[in-house]
């Protein structure tokens, strides 16, 4: 049992969630990084229960507010490694909002989203990466919507660090997390999910035949609009592009913000009485 | 008095000048101002209450309106008498009337200075009210864009000529000795976050609390500290809990819509036991309802404010001294109680221009860090036991730390069971009770043996004590609580009431809601009478008296 174990994780069998839970939980060991500088920050949906699983410091948070949170607390404590984790739902649905204002502020957050198509902790409802015309065991008919295309949305966003994990490579994805975990800013990776329980016809093999690793076409890439261009010409021929797509360093929120330390708690009365001063010529008296 | 007319017309800068001015020569003032949502053309007013004694309400009476433009001849129900003075343009008509009308070449006037209408009847009110042509100059010199300062000049210098060739005769203000500061509601709750050690603020732009979040953006950094806009409501509860959890005090500004928006993330630092402080400056409701305009119609949402059995404290300051004070305690009791606070705030307060001697402040504890604990082999802290006095934030020394939104255990670990869900939520609900026996915000007004009694709300406080000065004049004895501690009742309200027999509740919304939220405490055989009111307007003295005096209701 090694330091990052908090308890035996739980899922479906056969759950893409086991492959995140390993490449993150040894991507952090790889790193050399200690539970007590991570935070975990999550929101509602099965691949969030992993910090249940894995041993570091952990916000458990409500339903698609884990960018939100995650920024907060980066902006208080810039020292920690903040890590959101979300499911399709959690990130494009109820969440969608936050995605695209975390991105372009470039918090410097890894954003992990374990995108499977479908509401599995709901049991079964098609979710905004649900194909169009598919087939979803709790949906009466076939699914009427396009999906959401998170690379794209994450890439014209501004996100700095734009990846696609698959959980049938656990390897390549524990790579992933960690270039994500050291990049200097806000690193977006989607992962190519399966539940076997709710979505069983979308199956680790039938991804397997469809992704295209991106390295081979010279990723990462540092122009979004080149990054754009790989993604269409991948996804056009009918297949999904895995790998580090995009990669650029831009100042981050904190450092736009002058905030790279922890915010401090002590408070300065002579300053406060300074403002009070100049603002408003008012005098403020202040008892001990 | 009061400045009506159009928005665009510059009647917010016209009131500045004069308040300031009123402040320099050690003048109390209590403004409101009515405006519409659309920036240019829509009817507006400013009024000012101005005395050389203390002010807390709008008056009764208007002794002088200057209109700047037609459609300002609006609202003025019985306000003004026939010794009022209406100050207006020589081209504009007017309705039949029994008014005092000065007509002057206002328009004539400023064309002529080259200046605007606004500053030409600012320069005449300035000789009308004696305020001293001096005086406005140093305020315009420290109030205006640099390039508007010699046209405002020339305009307040034209007004006053007209003053004086009109043969009007001055007010005559008088000049004390120590000169005023000028403040908003807004300027105190900024300064009290500030003094109660709050570091981070997330927030989104809505009227009318925005302004809370544009001077905490300026003063937060100078104090070690940081404000963000950010893009919703949703995002800014979270991220002032995330902020929290990461160990600075924080704090976000909203107003009804919002607050509607941000209730789940209340739920949230309520569950996860993270402290926040939210403040909600109210407006009219419901849904939009009117942006700009005043009302108490958040006091339902505010101690109701999210699904499930929420530990949260509400406060609902009643002087503009208040809105600092219950800033800085609205911080330290969410600390101590590790809760969500909400600030109940009035439109009228934090929106209009008040004036003050000094601002007498004790220290704040500030956020107080668990400490000198050692953990070993990396345990979760205890965070949820008797034991966490003070709030645990990572990185902890040997521990982790886990908050969280699920049922847990002490440790914030999910335990979705009954009996532990039974043990957390009187934890969760047992902590307040202390604030429930001993309320920290708790103050009776006037005559405490009487056997008729006021609960007022909010800003209401400075029009009842008014009205009651003229009850007492007769011989009446009325006892008075502004309830600042709006959740958790405290239980003194039930027992100070216990023999009452006529109790008034005043408040400025339609469906009563203090009245609502108060009743389970108030005795069975007492009479009660509701005084409320929701036009947008505060109460003035007079309205609450009338409610007090007739057997109807207001």
């Amino acid at each position: 049992m090694d330091v990052f174990e908090r308890a035996k994780p739980r899922w479906c069998p056969g759950c893409g969630d086991f492959s995140v839970y390993e490449a993150l939980k040894n991507a952090f060991i790889e790193l050399g990084l200690r539970p007590e500088e991570i935070v975990i920050v999550c929101g509602i949906g099965c691949a969030t229960f992993i910090w249940s699983y894995i041993n570091t410091n952990a916000l458990k948070g409500i339903h698609g507010r884990v960018l939100p949170a995650a920024t907060g607390v980066k902006l208080a404590n810039p020292g920690l490694k903040v890590i959101g984790v979300s499911g399709d739902g959690d990130a494009y649905s109820i969440g969608g909002n936050h995605l695209v204002h975390t991105a372009r502020r470039n918090v410097e957050i890894t954003y992990i989203v374990v995108d499977n198509g479908v509401f599995g902790n709901t049991r079964g409802q098609p979710s905004p990466t649900t194909p169009i015309y598919s087939v979803v065991k709790n949906y009466p008919f076939r699914w009427p919507e396009k999906p959401v295309n998170p690379l794209l949305l994450a890439l014209v966003s501004g996100a700095t660090f734009v990846a696609q994990g698959f959980v049938g490579d656990v390897k390549k994805l524990k790579e992933y997390f960690k270039e994500a975990i050291i990049h200097r800013g806000f690193s977006f990776i989607n992962i190519l999910s399966v539940c076997p329980t709710f979505n069983p016809t979308r199956t680790v093999r039938e991804l397997k035949e469809e992704i295209v690793y991106v390295e081979e076409f010279g990723a990462p890439l540092d122009n979004v609009r080149d990054a754009v261009d790989l993604v269409l010409s991948i996804q056009g021929e009918g297949k999904n592009p895995v790998g580090v797509i995009y990669k650029k360093l831009e100042p981050t929120y904190n450092e736009l913000l002058k905030a790279t330390g922890k915010l401090d708690p002590s408070i300065n009365y002579d300053r406060i009485s300074e403002i009070a001063e100049r603002e408003l010529g008012l005098k403020m008296l202040i008892k001990d | 008095m009061r400045i009506a007319g159009l928005t665009g017309q510059g009647i917010e800068f016209a009131t500045e000048v004069i308040v300031r001015a009123c402040a320099m020569k050690g003048l109390n003032v209590y403004t409101f101002r009515w405006f519409p949502t659309i920036v240019r053309g829509g009817f507006t007013y400013s009024e000012i209450r101005i005395s050389d004694e203390e002010v807390n309400a709008l008056p009764d009476r208007i002794d002088v309106l200057a209109v700047l433009d037609e459609s300002g001849l609006k609202d003025l129900d019985s306000l003004l008498s026939e010794d009022s003075i209406m100050l207006i343009d020589e081209g504009l008509s007017i309705p039949h009337h029994d008014w005092r009308v000065v007509r002057q070449p206002l328009k004539k006037a400023s064309s002529e200075a080259k200046s605007r209408l606004n500053v030409v009847v600012v320069g005449f009110i300035s000789g009308l009210l004696g305020l001293g042509y001096d005086v406005v100059s140093i305020v315009l010199e420290k109030i205006s864009k640099k390039d508007l300062l010699e046209s405002n000049l020339r305009g307040v210098e034209a007004g006053y000529k007209l003053f004086v060739e009109s043969s009007l005769e001055s007010f005559d203000l008088p000049s004390l000795s120590v000169s005023k500061s000028v403040v908003q509601g807004s300027d105190m709750v900024a300064l009290g976050a500030l003094s109660a050690g709050c570091k981070f603020f997330a927030g989104y732009p809505i009227t009318p609390s925005t302004s809370i979040m544009e001077k905490l953006m300026k003063w937060l950094p100078e104090v070690g500290g940081l404000a963000v806009q950010v893009e919703d409501e949703l995002s800014a509860v979270n991220m002032v809990i995330g902020a929290s959890y990461a160990g600075a005090r924080s704090m976000t500004a909203t107003s009804g819509p919002g607050l509607s928006l941000m209730v789940e993330g209340i739920g949230f630092s309520a569950m996860a036991e993270i402290p926040i402080v939210v403040v909600d400056v109210q407006r009219v409701g419901p849904s939009t309802g009117i942006p700009t305009a005043y009302e108490q119609g958040d006091i339902d949402l505010a101690t109701h404010p999210s699904h499930g059995d929420v530990p949260r404290i509400v406060l609902a300051p009643s002087t503009i001294e208040e809105y600092y004070s219950m800033t800085v305690t609205a911080f330290e009791l969410a600390d101590r109680y590790r809760c969500p606070v909400i600030l109940l705030l009035d439109q009228v307060y934090v929106m209009n221009y008040f004036t003050l001697d000094k601002l007498e402040a004790s220290r704040a504890s500030g956020r107080k860090y668990v400490s000198r604990v050692r953990g070993e082999g990396l345990q979760v802290f205890p965070s949820y036991s008797g034991l966490a006095d003070c709030i645990p934030s990572p990185p902890l020394d040997g521990f982790l730390v886990v908050a969280s939104s699920v049922e847990h255990d002490v440790r914030g670990l999910s335990m979705q069971d009954g009996q532990t869900h039974v043990e957390m939520s009187w934890r969760r609900l047992g902590k307040l009770r202390e604030l429930e026996e001993n309320p920290v915000e708790w103050e009776v007004l006037g005559d405490t043996d009487s056997s008729e009694a006021i609960v007022s709300v909010g800003s209401c406080r400075g029009a009842v004590e008014e009205a009651l000065e003229k009850v007492r004049g007769s011989g009446r004895m009325i006892m008075h609580i502004p309830l600042k501690q709006l959740w958790p009742l405290p239980r003194k309200l039930g027992e100070t009431l216990r023999n009452i027999e006529k109790i008034y509740v005043v408040e400025q919304n339609a469906s009563g809601q203090l009245l609502n939220l108060i009743s389970s405490m108030l005795p069975k055989t007492a009479e009660l009478k509701s005084i409320r009111k929701f036009d947008g307007c505060p109460f003035r003295p007079g309205e609450i008296y009338k409610g007090l005096v007739s057997d109807g209701g207001v």
